[in-house]
């Protein structure tokens, strides 16, 4: 997608006026070319037996008012061709901002929201900044050199055919340079990256490598990489250099053989000294613009990179929805074969389960083993690639993306909470609580004990993402807002309450509150939790390997069982002391 | 202690490690400004000859020639400036990496602890290459902005001191009139705005998609969809105002730069006409008097990105400046594997105290727990026997010397920790077990059995060979841990000190892990950092803190009896241990 069709697709839908700004450019490149025209009227004049004084004395006059004008025509096309650029910007982040809206939630799981974030923020900038310049020098070099080069022929086409043939000259320069410098550019970069891994590990590993004693052996890792970003860096300086200044050279020489040509027809009588003197003045000013423009494509090239991004994300299809939004009935939930592939990672194979409405299922399994997974796909995270899911004897997509998630809570291990109070944090759960239900939620979720030690209490702010917060109490925190929202159905992460060992007890009391009257799925690390389960899952490998409650699973001595007794065993492990053990042994003779 | 350079005079210090280089390249650039020059003048001989009654061809095709070969040179000059500028400016980027890590492996341990590696990686990697550009760029883009204006105007008024001076007009106008501009209140209050609203966008977008996650499930992806949608709307809003306010002033300033033409020209016909001024002269200032302005004002940017680099500077010696561990050592041997903390006081460089007179002993070869609510202070005292910082106040003695006493690399042969963070770099595995220890292979082998991971290794595709990392394999965090603790089982040192959550870390693998501690812990001194009770109920001796103090110290029994809060952490424990879901 090149660029031009790119910024068409991000600035679509509003009204970008193009044409406007075109309009004023066109307007003060006109005023800024003219005194260059009145300059050569002038010159001309000089050069007769006789010059005009007065029409010369006027000339100088009507530069003057076009001054004025190219003042005014200066602000307004600036005005007009900025303004374009922060208009475009604007509206691709609207654009953008409406298409995340609407994407998948396994779009935001997979990617780092630092790189989401860089595209709205750094992205756009960029096309700002870049556009904002660099729209009115395009303009200024493609009319200014057009209308000098129309008169340019006038005046004498040989010599005007000479300049452009040291334009046409340096073509070739440019490309090469650009490619080139695209080439090293890439060495460059991955130089940068092996030194900044190079750098994270030194930072990473710095307590284990003064612990062994590696600090030499690692340093010099360190300023080998460093060494050979060092050289790179050089190179992709030094190699595109030349060829880039070639370029410029060329142009040079061009303006000079032009004028050598000029000289050369002057003695042969084909060319009045005035007319070559015309073209000796202005010949170093048709130059300057292309100059300009060949540094700006360099960074439209930049700016291209950052225009496929965003175009990759507003390619992204969202979530097929259905037209209609008809309410559920029952939440129970079923899985007929499901098969699902993480990009080319088979995940689950033919899983194949029923929850009834209100009851509760734990998955257990080894990790890797697809339980998060199973979890995702009800949310429709992603999209199942075989088999079916349904909710309620619908299936998933026919159901309206909004309705299905407000039917579901989640509580997992990462929570995020906006920087706003506690209070607001909770209310998230459902925006038309009244401050009593959100009290009492808070108090189910066992929030109150730290929330009265706060200075601000429920009107604390939390930091972004919650941050000013412990751990276990962000979960309450979430816990008291999935209280709030009082979902049908609930996703529980039961890793959750070990989270905070200190707090573990009020976070279980806080999910044991969440778990009333509705059907959860719970993942479950500690089998001891989950004894009581209505219906156990077992997963391996992405397959479902048994199914039962817990004292049948006992019995059937499979992979639960074992799983059961390697837990046992860890919950009774202690660490022994040497010394008792050894006084022990010495009492006990 | 010197006296710390700062902002401008820093980054020239910084600068001046390659003075001859860079000298070299500014006087180059000064150089290939005086030869851009060049061509213009012989043109302006061209000029005068073509207007003289007898027309010197031979002259000419001369000057041509010469103005060929400047420009040639001109260029060859600009480049050799710029690789000057370049290879200084990367070999002092270099040189100040390689201190950097230097430096950092001399900063106690707590110095990375406390900050985000994150910001520390950049400082290294951003704010060392924003230099880059300050020397290699923005040193000569200054000589060549002056120089040339310079030049130009020097020779201009050689050449007639009238038109020079009608020449000058416009830019003294423009200089009287910019600072003038910003120095208004109204201006400053615009930028201000501008800069705020830009600010609150960016916030709003950075939330907008962290809290993306959170807002569709919670099924308010349309009310933030709109807050967004105002705040990009309304920064938009802003600029176009501050755009319509400034512009005026702007386009004032690029319309007259570009334009000392009108002067020139009217100051030049005036005196053609009354004072016989020469048709070449005028000519010459046509051709050179006009524009050459121009690269002064692209020195105005300058400011802007020097501040940025100056930040980054300031960021940088922060670590540069940061105080190292102090050695010394009085060649006195610790006696045994004992430790005692002797009113021991603590704080945080932020001042928050960690420590507050913290006295206990631990005997050789037993094994301690510390315990306590977070925060109370047990991560900070076991990170303090390996000398993550020093102390304050008081002592930590190791067998009886201090540990300030002995030198680094013979404390780290007596203390080993394990901590949650497990860290693996990107080579063999054996070589992550091994860690530049002069062992032979059957004593990695056996450290790997014993830390549980053997069995594992085996089942991978080059076993002990197999590579960590980008291109190699990536392990779980369980097995990560058996590395770790195989580490540390070769290393053998007397006394460890161990995070017992790191047991917990992958679940999965919970009981492996357990029996692995369980070797590791064989007749050495421990310290264990404990946080879940029931796993430390044998130990020896129990260590219970709170609020930077030691509460209470004793067996379990005797804490059961004798410290409140450890009866309650205990019972909370115990219940936590036995929850089981219910369906209510």
């Amino acid at each position: 997608m090149n660029i031009i069709k790119g910024l068409k697709l991000i600035a679509n839908g509003e009204k970008i006026s193009i044409v406007k700004s075109l309009k004023w450019e066109l307007l003060h490149s006109f005023f800024l070319g003219a005194p260059v025209g009145i300059l050569l009227i002038v010159i001309w004049e000089l050069f007769k037996e006789q010059p005009d004084r007065e029409r010369i004395w006027i000339s100088i006059v009507i530069m003057g008012i076009m001054l004025i004008f190219q003042f005014y025509f200066a602000t307004k096309s600036m005005i007009v061709s900025n303004g374009l650029a922060y208009e475009i910007s604007a509206a691709g982040r609207m654009k953008l901002g409406e298409h995340l809206r609407k994407l998948p939630m396994g779009f935001f799981k997979k990617r780092d929201p630092g790189d989401i974030t860089a595209i709205l923020l750094q992205d756009l900038n960029n096309v700002e900044m870049i556009l904002s310049h660099s729209i009115g020098n395009l303009y200024a070099a493609l009319f200014g050199t057009f209308i000098m080069s129309c008169f340019l022929f006038y005046l004498d086409w040989r010599l005007a055919l000479a300049l452009w043939i040291g334009v046409l000259a340096c073509i070739p320069f440019i490309l090469i340079g650009s490619a080139l410098t695209a080439k090293l550019g890439g060495l460059h970069k991955k130089a940068i990256n092996e030194t900044n891994c190079r750098f994270l590990e030194y930072l990473l590993g710095i307590r284990y490598i003064k612990a062994f004693g590696m600090g030499g052996e690692k340093f010099q890792n360190l300023v080998a990489a460093l060494e050979r970003l060092r050289r790179q860096s050089i190179r992709t300086e030094a190699v595109p250099g030349p060829v880039v200044l070639l370029s410029l050279v060329f142009i040079e020489l061009g303006f000079l053989g032009m004028a050598a040509l000029g000289v050369f027809y002057l003695i042969g009588g084909t060319l009045s000294a005035n007319v070559l003197i015309a073209f000796l003045i202005l010949g170093y000013r048709f130059y300057e613009p292309l100059k300009i423009v060949t540094i700006d494509l360099i960074v439209l090239r930049y700016m291209k990179v950052g225009i496929d991004r965003i175009v990759d994300v507003l390619q992204t299809e969202p979530l097929p929805a259905p037209q209609e939004d008809k309410p559920l009935e029952r939440y129970d939930i079923e899985f007929k074969q499901v098969s699902f592939s993480y990009g080319d990672e088979p995940v689950l194979h033919n899983i194949s389960f029923t929850i009834p409405e209100k009851s509760m299922t734990a998955l257990v399994g080894p990790s890797g083993s697809g339980k998060t997974t199973i979890t995702s796909l009800i949310s429709r995270f992603w999209e199942a690639e075989q088999g079916t899911i349904m909710i309620g004897g619908r299936r998933i997509q026919d159901i309206q993306p909004e309705r299905l998630l407000n039917s579901i809570s989640h509580v997992f291990q990462d929570v995020y909470l906006f920087n706003d109070t506690i209070y607001n944090n909770i209310k998230v759960g459902n925006k038309n609580a009244t401050r009593e239900q959100i009290i009492e939620a808070a108090k189910k979720a066992q929030c109150i004990e730290f929330i009265e030690k706060l200075p601000h209490g429920f009107d604390t702010i939390v930091g972004e993402g919650g941050s000013k917060l412990s751990v276990g109490q962000r979960q309450r925190v979430s816990i008291a807002r999935a209280l709030l929202k009082d979902a049908p159905i609930l996703l529980l992460d039961e890793a959750t309450a070990s989270l905070d060992p200190e707090n573990e007890i009020y976070i279980q009391q806080a999910i044991q509150e969440l778990v009333a009257d509705k059907t959860v799925i719970v993942i479950a690390h500690k089998l001891q939790t989950i004894k009581n389960a209505d219906q156990i899952l077992v997963l391996n490998k992405g397959r479902l390997v048994e199914t039962g409650v817990h004292d049948e699973l006992l019995e059937k001595n499979g992979l639960y069982a074992s799983l059961w007794r390697e837990q046992q065993m860890a919950k009774g492990w202690k660490m022994d002391s040497h010394l008792a053990a050894a006084r022990t042994v010495l009492e006990g003779k | 202690m010197k006296e710390r350079k700062k902002g401008l005079s820093r980054l020239l210090e910084i600068a001046g490690g390659k003075k001859k280089l860079l000298a070299l390249s500014v006087i180059l650039a000064a150089l290939s400004s005086l030869l851009t020059l060049i061509p213009y003048i012989l043109v302006y001989f061209i000029i005068k000859e073509l207007t003289a009654p007898v027309v010197r061809e031979d002259l000419i095709w001369k000057y041509i020639g010469w103005a060929a070969g400047a420009a040639v040179l001109c260029y060859l000059l600009l480049y050799a400036s710029g690789i000057a500028s370049h290879v200084a400016a990367f070999n002092i980027l270099y040189e100040l990496r390689k201190a950097l890590a230097d430096k950092i492996s001399h900063l106690p341990l707590g110095f990375i602890q406390q900050r985000s590696i994150g910001a520390i990686k950049k400082i290294l990697t951003d704010d060392v290459e924003r230099i880059e550009s300050f020397i290699a760029h923005q040193i000569p883009d200054f000589v060549k902005g002056m120089i040339l204006p310079f030049l130009t105007i020097v020779y201009l008024f050689t050449v007639d001191w009238r038109l020079a001076v009608a020449s000058l007009i416009p830019f003294v106008l423009v200089v009287i009139l910019i600072p003038y501009s910003l120095i208004r209140k109204e201006n400053k209050q615009l930028m201000k705005e501008y800069m705020d609203s830009q600010e609150k966008m960016n916030e709003v977008i950075i939330e907008f998609v962290r809290a993306m996650p959170v807002v569709k499930i919670f099924n308010q992806s349309v009310d933030a969809y709109e807050r967004y949608r105002e705040s990009v709307i309304s920064f938009c809003d802003r600029v176009l105002y501050y755009l319509k306010k400034n512009m005026p002033a702007n386009a004032f300033m690029i319309s007259f730069i570009s334009n000392n033409l009108l002067p020139v020209l009217a100051v030049g016909i005036w005196l053609y006409f009354e004072q016989k001024l020469e048709l070449s002269t005028l000519l010459l200032f046509f051709i050179l008097g006009v524009g050459y302005v121009k690269p002064l004002f692209a020195l105005s940017t300058l400011g802007s990105q020097l501040y940025l680099v100056i930040q980054g500077v300031a960021r940088m010696d922060e670590i540069f400046y940061a105080e190292e561990i102090p050695v010394t050592s009085t060649g006195e041997k610790p006696r045994d594997a004992s430790i005692r903390f002797k009113d021991v006081s603590f704080r945080y460089q932020d001042s928050v105290t960690a420590l507050d007179q913290v006295s206990f002993d631990i005997p050789a070869g037993s094994v301690t727990a510390f315990v306590g609510p977070s925060g109370a202070g047990k991560s900070t005292a076991a990170q303090l026997i390996a000398r993550f910082w020093d102390v304050q106040e008081g002592q930590i003695l190791i067998g009886g010397v201090d540990i300030r006493n002995i030198p680094m690399e013979k404390l780290y042969q007596m203390v080993s920790f394990v901590f949650q963070d497990s860290f693996l770099f990107h080579d063999t595995i054996y070589e992550n077990i091994r860690m530049g220890m002069n062992v032979p292979r059957e004593k990695v082998v056996a450290a790997a059995k014993a830390a549980q991971c053997h069995e594992f290794i085996e089942r991978l595709p080059d076993g002990y060979d197999t590579r960590i990392g980008e291109g190699g394999v990536h392990l779980s965090g369980g097995e990560a841990q058996r590395i770790m603790l195989a580490r540390v089982m070769l290393k053998n040192t007397p006394i460890i000190v161990l995070d017992e959550a790191t047991a917990f870390a992958d679940p999965d693998n919970e009981a492996k892990i357990q029996q692995a501690f369980s070797e590791l812990m064989k007749g050495k001194t421990v310290i264990v950092i404990a946080h879940r009770l029931s796993t430390i109920t044998n130990c020896d001796q129990i260590i219970v803190f709170h609020d930077s103090k030691v509460e209470a110290v004793g067996t379990h029994d005797e804490l059961l009896n004798q410290s409140l809060l450890y009866k309650r952490m205990w019972q909370a424990h115990s219940r936590a241990k036995t929850f089981e879901l219910r369906r209510a």
